[in-house]
């Protein structure tokens, strides 16, 4: 039985959850038309993440390890990935739309003389792979087909398809290429320091506006935000009285985010603070100004000082 | 009569000099070669008039009346005695000229050699004790002034000395020459003929010779500088031809090459006054702009260049050229500009800033995609969505939704189409303006309409950034657009945009007559169609938008309508009309982090404050943003409005 095999992306010991999306969804259209799924996992040391892809319904599970790989090598990877795509002979091939999974996407499709259709919002099968991808971002789509005969190589757009796991155990299988191909080496990774969460990441964020009145009071801010796994974030007001650092600004000439929560405390909501936060999926508006543009774009919007409800919402939430 | 010399030795010390004289010219002449054409041989007849207001007449220099009087005394005794140091090269080669030693022009002579030296005397007073800010005191101002002192003196002496000898004709008509032949011992009055005679033509020639290398080198060039300067609207940039484009084109300006020789002599042309320095908000904010250093710097620039300009003529060895943008410029110079074109109005010879400093930025985006990170949301704002705050182009009508606000396709023959901008299409401020002017239209009876979501940025802050390509692409889609519905006239409330459609969209087949949210109103108020009932007691001041005060000259009409208001006194800034200062958000600059310096708002907030009044009336959305920040930045409690605003409240 033919599979569709999927990447498995491994970024400091941990599975990508992107990468379980896309094997999830090659899961379900291989299994709705008569086609099982592999994976397959490229590093160092993966001995403990082995198993994680049977769990989301793989059938065959290729490892590719060695120390050369242990940080992300365009090359190595490329070839490890070639390699089971050689030894699996499948239908189609996954990677999750991720800066990395770009970058292998079409390095195996060259190396496999194929082509590639980057961050995809739906794949289909009938005969041949289709599939469909925002383009001008997203003010229109391309349904792309993959003619007859020739390999799909897809990258799933992450936090679109659904991770579902799945109770199975897959069959291991490790390989071991000869030559990796690699010309250049990564020695060290070195992060900046800081261990917070950046704003841009972030799912939630809780930001400050002038109304902060001085640096004292963003640890308020600070707790909520982490009490619900979110960032901390501020308007170019905040940032510019020097009550917190620029990489928290949000706005026109600081960061664009779009969280599945935003909560403004005491931002007035001026364009050039909107502008970098308008297309976040819920606003919540803390203002003691009703005549505040944020109450435009807000959702939800609380008419009150921010700090009486802040330390409300931080009590309630760590009730939950 | 009484010769200073032999003919022989005046023609060889004569033929030193020229040959020097023109070895120090074609040093000058030389970085103008490689350099671009200019297109200015045209409309001979407004630049004769031009040459007259400004080089004859001084109107620049009059508006510092104290050194306006003594640059003219000096200036005008520079023509007069041009003659008379021809008469004397001349007279030194055995030739003479016969009506420099007429009466009337021996007066005439007389007379302005005295008041040359007052004008030196005045100019030396002020650099000793009330010196301006702006000015800075040198060693070349100093030897300036010295030579012409002494050219003064020594002719005085020269003729002084002739009376003594030998009673000229002319002696009754040249009292100060007589006053100095008073002093003059008859025994020796021939050795004072002949050394204050030499010492004049030496000075002289001394003094000619220095001046290429000197700041004063305007002696030579600004009589070509004014002549042929732009005249063009100030605010209109240059378009770029970005069809033929060679592999060798270069975008934008990366070196001298890339200049106009018009431009060049700019750079050749400043005097060091220091005008532009006075009210250049970079400059008063410790940004590392200040357009007469940044303009002599590029003009260093260009003469180290020389020597190897030089060697390429005669075949010697080259040696490396300095770059002009990283080593000679700095990127925080290039991109601190805010374009208010202070600079541009103060200088007395016409010099241009702007055009070299977004030059540069040109470069620096369209060949090196070097540009300031947080101007990237900007572009692709207007790029993606029409608006540099990138909000969804299908939201551009929201402010009116509840307004009954015509389209032009609704009302395609309307008196005049509403360009309403970004701003006043997105921002909160900017929508209550537009509901204001839509208030007050109505008012008045006029038809109107917009263009809803046909309407996009115009590009003003692309061109600005540097961004040609994309402003060059939203011209031709908004020509194209009010084209399509034969668009003729058209109100806008932001300067911006006002400057951008007038000005900059005939060189993409765009002929409108644009007019200022402010002179529409004003001309309905004249015009008796729109009555102000309600009294709005304030006593405010007015901030000049730079974009539609100085570079537009829409100065009165905003004033009109304060004025017009009842209840409303106007109470003017120490820095206002064509001297008022910027607000900080021009030239791209409201898209950009200040990071360098003090805050240019905060700046013109105090001038706000010395005015000592509660609110602040604007005329421009980008203004509005800049000072009403400031006043929250500072905590002051200062009300900001627009103009159009407190008209529509005024109305019944």
């Amino acid at each position: 039985m033919a599979t569709i095999l999927t990447f498995i992306e491994v970024r400091d010991g941990q599975i990508k959850k992107a990468s379980l999306e896309a094997l999830s969804e090659a899961v379900r259209l291989g299994g709705a038309h008569g086609m099982g799924a592999s994976a397959v996992l490229v590093g160092d040391n993966l001995a403990a993440l082995k198993d994680v892809p049977g769990q989301y319904g793989a059938s065959v599970v290729y490892t590719v390890e060695h120390s050369d790989l242990r940080l992300y090598s365009p090359e190595g990877y490329t070839t490890a990935i070639v390699e089971a795509v050689r030894a699996e002979s499948p239908a189609a091939l996954f990677f999750s739309s991720t800066a990395m999974g770009k970058d292998l996407s079409g390095r195996v499709a060259a190396r496999l003389s194929t082509a590639v259709a980057n961050d995809c919002t739906e794949v289909s099968f009938a005969g041949t792979f289709k599939v469909r991808r925002p383009m001008y971002a997203g003010k229109t789509f391309a349904t792309v087909s993959f003619t007859e005969g020739s390999f799909p190589v897809i990258s799933l757009r992450p936090n679109i398809f659904r991770a579902e796991e799945k109770a199975g155990q897959a069959e291991q299988k490790a390989l071991s290429p000869s030559d990796l191909g690699i010309r250049s080496r990564a020695v060290a990774l070195e992060k900046p320091e800081s261990a917070e969460l950046d704003v841009t990441e972030a799912r939630v964020i809780v930001s400050g506006g002038r109304a902060m009145k001085g640096p004292e009071n963003f640890p308020m801010l600070r707790e909520l935000a982490q009490l619900l796994g979110g960032a901390l974030g501020a308007s170019r007001a905040a940032v510019d009285a020097g009550w917190i650092d620029h990489k928290y600004q949000v706005g026109q000439t600081g960061k664009t985010v779009s969280p599945d929560l935003y909560i403004a405390c005491g931002i007035s909501g001026a364009i050039q603070h909107l502008a970098g936060m308008s297309s976040s999926k819920v606003i919540v508006a803390i203002n003691k100004d009703a005549e505040a543009p944020i109450f435009g774009v807000a959702d939800y919007g609380i008419v009150g000082d921010l700090y009486q409800i802040v330390p409300e919402l931080v009590k309630e939430v760590k009730n939950l | 009569m009484v010769t200073a010399t032999r003919p022989g030795v005046f023609a060889l010390v004569f033929a030193a000099f020229m040959l020097l004289l023109a070895y120090s010219l074609y040093r000058r002449f030389l970085p103008l070669q490689d350099s671009r054409p200019a297109d200015v041989f045209n409309r001979w007849w407004d630049r004769v008039k031009d040459f007259f207001t400004y080089v004859i007449f001084q109107k620049r220099m009059m508006r510092d009346p104290y050194a306006g009087l003594y640059h003219i005394l000096i200036f005008w005794g520079f023509l007069v005695l041009g003659l008379r140091s021809l008469g004397l090269v001349l007279e030194g080669l055995g030739v003479s000229l016969p009506f420099l030693t007429h009466p009337a022009y021996q007066m005439m002579k007389d007379g302005w050699e005295v008041l040359v030296l007052a004008g030196i005397a005045l100019a030396v007073l002020r650099r000793l004790f009330f010196k301006p800010e702006r000015l800075k005191n040198s060693l070349d101002a100093w030897i300036t002034l010295s030579f012409i002192a002494m050219l003064m003196v020594t002719d005085l002496a020269a003729d002084g000395a002739l009376i003594v000898l030998g009673s000229p004709s002319w002696a009754a008509y040249a009292p100060f020459s007589a006053m100095v032949s008073s002093w003059i011992p008859v025994g020796s009055a021939e050795s004072w003929f002949v050394w204050s005679w030499w010492l004049h033509i030496l000075t002289l020639f001394s003094f000619a010779n220095m001046l290429p290398y000197s700041k004063h080198f305007h002696v030579y060039t600004s009589f070509f500088n004014v002549f042929f300067h732009r005249l063009e609207p100030g605010g209109k940039m240059e378009t770029m031809d970005l069809e033929t484009v060679e592999d060798d084109t270069v975008f934008g300006v990366k070196s001298y090459r890339e200049l106009s020789w018009k431009q060049i002599l700019d750079l050749y042309t400043c005097t060091e006054c220091g005008r532009c320095r006075e009210l250049c908000p970079t400059r008063l904010t410790d940004k590392p702009l200040s357009p007469m250093e940044f303009g002599n710097a590029v003009r260093n620039y260009v003469y180290d260049l020389t020597p190897g300009l030089a060697a390429r003529e005669t075949a010697g060895e080259v040696p490396p050229e300095p770059a002009l943008i990283g080593e000679t410029i700095s990127e925080d110079t290039i991109w601190a500009c805010t374009t208010c074109r202070w600079c541009e109005y103060a200088c007395p010879l016409f010099i241009s800033f702007t055009d070299k400093l977004t030059a540069m930025r040109r470069n620096l985006v369209l060949e090196e995609s070097n540009f300031p990170s947080e101007m990237q949301t900007a572009f692709k704002g207007m790029e993606v969505n029409g608006n540099p705050w990138n909000m969804p182009a299908d939201r551009r009508t929201d402010w009116c939704e509840d307004l009954d606000v015509p389209l032009i396709g609704d009302n395609p023959n309307p008196d005049v189409l509403f360009w309403v901008g970004c701003a006043g299409a997105y921002d909160d401020h900017g929508q209550k303006v537009s509901r204001a002017l839509v208030k007050i239209m109505k008012a008045a009876g006029v038809s109107f309409a917009i263009l809803g979501g046909e309407e996009t940025c115009t590009g003003d802050s692309a061109r600005r950034m540097g961004n040609e390509y994309l402003f060059q692409m939203l011209a031709q889609q908004n020509v194209e657009t009010l084209n399509g519905y034969g668009v003729k006239k058209i109100v806008t409330n932001c300067p911006h945009c006002l400057n951008t459609l007038a000005h900059e969209y005939p060189d993409f087949g765009g002929h409108y007559e644009v007019v200022h949210a402010s002179q529409f109103v004003a001309e309905m108020v004249s015009r008796g169609r729109l009555h102000f009932t309600k009294s709005i007691e304030k006593e405010l001041t007015f901030h000049d938008p730079c974009y539609l005060g100085r570079t537009n000259g829409i100065l009165n009409e905003p004033r009109y309508l304060l004025e017009h208001i009842p209840g409303i006194t106007l109470k003017e800034m120490d820095h206002s009309r064509e001297r008022g200062v910027c607000c900080g958000a021009g030239g791209g600059r409201m898209w950009m982090e200040e990071n360098l310096g003090t805050r240019i708002n905060h700046l013109r907030l105090k001038d706000v404050e010395a005015c000592g009044v509660k609110d602040l009336a604007v005329a421009c959305p980008f203004c509005y943003s800049m000072l009403s920040d400031a006043a929250k930045e500072n905590e002051k409690e200062l009300s900001t409005l627009d103009v159009v605003e407190l008209a529509a409240e005024a109305l019944p």
